[in-house]
């Protein structure tokens, strides 16, 4: 699933570690849901979206597979 | 440059392995019996050694956690790869029984049998959880 983190972090002047630290969880869990490596659970999905004073479905981009 | 306690506990645990290991070798080399402390001591400190390496701590942020949901993630995902893994080997010291050695190992072939068994029914547990 793509997402906006990376683009409204860097806006927002938050570092990977910054955002790690808010939501609870390591700079790797944060870098790893940027580059799309995983998906976070709906809980990580809202703490992000909290943080990033945005709304989950806009953060998240979700297109069915084929 | 702060030396983190991933790196720490790396160094540390990979020179205790190094020791232990080398050790086991030479015993081995020179004819001594290599026993079970032996190969238990090198397996213990070689899975500290991994896991040092592998996880962080709440004050090294560049490590996953295993506490958090990457890391559970990982741990999850390692286990089922791990399972099977162990599988194939399991199958394969049979093998090596059967072929090389030409003895049939009972035990072995249960504890086998039992590993097939043990994810359906690991699944069919944990599945009546969220009826």
């Amino acid at each position: 699933m793509e997402n906006k983190i990376r683009e409204l972090r860097k806006q927002q002047g938050i570092s990977q570690d910054e955002l790690a630290k808010a939501c609870g969880v390591s700079r790797q869990t944060i870098n790893a849901i940027e580059n799309n490596k995983y998906d976070p659970s709906l809980k990580l999905a809202f703490q992000l979206a909290l943080q990033l004073a945005i709304t989950v479905d806009e953060l998240f981009h979700y297109e069915e597979e084929r | 440059m702060r030396y983190s306690t991933r790196k720490w506990g790396g160094t540390i645990f990979g020179v205790t392995s190094a020791i232990i290991i080398g050790y086991t070798f030479y015993m081995w080399l020179t004819g001594q019996t290599v026993g079970f402390n032996e190969i238990i001591s090198c397996a213990i400190v070689l899975s500290a050694f991994l896991s040092a390496i592998t996880w962080g701590t709440p004050d090294d942020p560049n490590g996953p956690r295993q506490d958090e949901e990457l890391g559970r993630h990982i741990t999850m995902k390692s286990a089922k790869i791990s399972y099977f893994v162990l599988v194939i080997l399991l199958l394969l010291a049979l093998a090596v029984d059967k072929w090389l050695f030409g003895r049939e190992n009972t035990t072995l072939l249960l504890v086998f049998s039992l590993s097939i068994i043990i994810l359906p029914l690991t699944e069919w547990l944990v599945s009546r959880q969220y009826r």
